[in-house]
């Protein structure tokens, strides 16, 4: 399903792939089987189970239930919040923001950072999952969950 | 620095582009005028090495550009030269940056420097819906590509509904292919 709108809103059920856009509405995803994008201005952004995500904001808020393959965030002053079942490289970049990536407790994450914001992370360093980070001011938190 | 279109020149037809580097705002805020003032001078310094002579950088809008172009083959590579070029700072200086790039084929007026009409205003719509890093084109800009010979890709976003656009438009996402 593909849908671009300058203000309206968006709500999704379950689609198989999915591109969704909007200035200034909020987007909702319940499910998606295969690739999902989704690029909001300024409205926030909820994603239920997705396959694979590619999502960006300017200012809206992001927020991923879980992905199963690979995901990438860009956002410029929202708060990102991304479940990951590490089964594929998470990236996440904001300007300003706040951004947190959860994974299944037992995972031993590769984390490259850069910028000069903050990461907290409680991970052993491994190689079950390549995690990256960018910020330039923000802050980044990897939790278990 | 703009140029300007030839004197009494009557409406010119070509590729009109808008561009603009994501988050700029508050990365003036975070990081203070004096950076975001190279980062201007780094966008000034991609354009230059990726511009062709026939182009023109018809104004600066900010941290965006209105750029005009004879053709969009030029322009389609030029933007991907622009992100590619944003890519590597960002790859080099840990700094998450992006443009994002909307265009169309279509015909303006030139007004002193400046291009006026339709087909800008639907340009600069379609930059609105470009996400970051991304080249969001029209159908007027697709029809003339081909990609077996140019390389560049075009997937589609439907038909889109644009804030004082009458009229639905096709619009395509166009990769290098």
């Amino acid at each position: 399903v593909g849908i671009t709108s300058q203000s309206g809103s968006i709500r999704v059920g379950t689609s198989a792939e999915a591109d969704l856009r909007t200035v200034s509405g909020h987007v909702e995803l319940q499910r998606c089987d295969g690739r999902c994008r989704v690029f909001t201005k300024s409205g926030r952004i909820a994603v239920g189970d997705t396959r694979e995500a590619d999502i960006s904001t300017t200012s809206g808020s992001v927020a991923i239930d879980r992905v199963i393959g690979t995901v990438q965030v860009r956002s410029v002053s929202g708060r990102v919040s991304v479940g990951s079942s590490a089964g594929g490289p998470v990236t996440a970049s904001t300007v300003s923001g706040t951004i947190t990536i959860r994974l299944p407790p037992a995972v031993r994450p590769s984390v490259h950072s850069a910028g000069r914001g903050t990461l907290k992370s409680g991970f052993p360093p491994g190689d079950d999952v390549e995690v990256h980070i960018a910020t330039v001011s923000g802050r980044a938190e990897l939790v278990a969950g | 620095m703009a140029a300007a279109f030839p004197g009494g020149s009557p409406a010119v037809e070509g590729t009109i582009v808008f561009t603009d580097i994501v988050g700029f705002t508050e990365y003036t805020a975070v990081r203070g005028d004096a950076e975001a003032l190279q980062l201007l001078a780094t966008q000034d310094r991609l354009l230059d090495g990726s511009l062709p002579g026939e182009a023109r950088i018809v104004k600066e809008i900010g941290d965006g550009l209105l750029l005009w172009f004879p053709e969009p083959v030029a322009a389609l590579r030029c933007a991907f030269a622009l992100h590619g070029g944003f890519e590597a700072e960002s790859a080099s200086t840990g700094v998450p940056l992006w443009i994002r790039v909307g265009m169309h084929h279509g015909r303006a007026l030139p007004r002193g420097t400046d291009l006026i009409g339709h087909d800008v205003n639907l340009s600069a719509r379609i930059a609105d819906v470009a996400a970051p890093g991304e080249v969001l084109a029209s159908d007027a800009v697709r029809t003339r590509i081909d990609p077996a010979s140019t390389r560049i890709c075009f997937s589609e976003l439907g038909p889109v509904v644009m804030k004082g656009i009458p009229e639905p438009v096709r619009l395509w996402r166009a990769t290098e292919c």
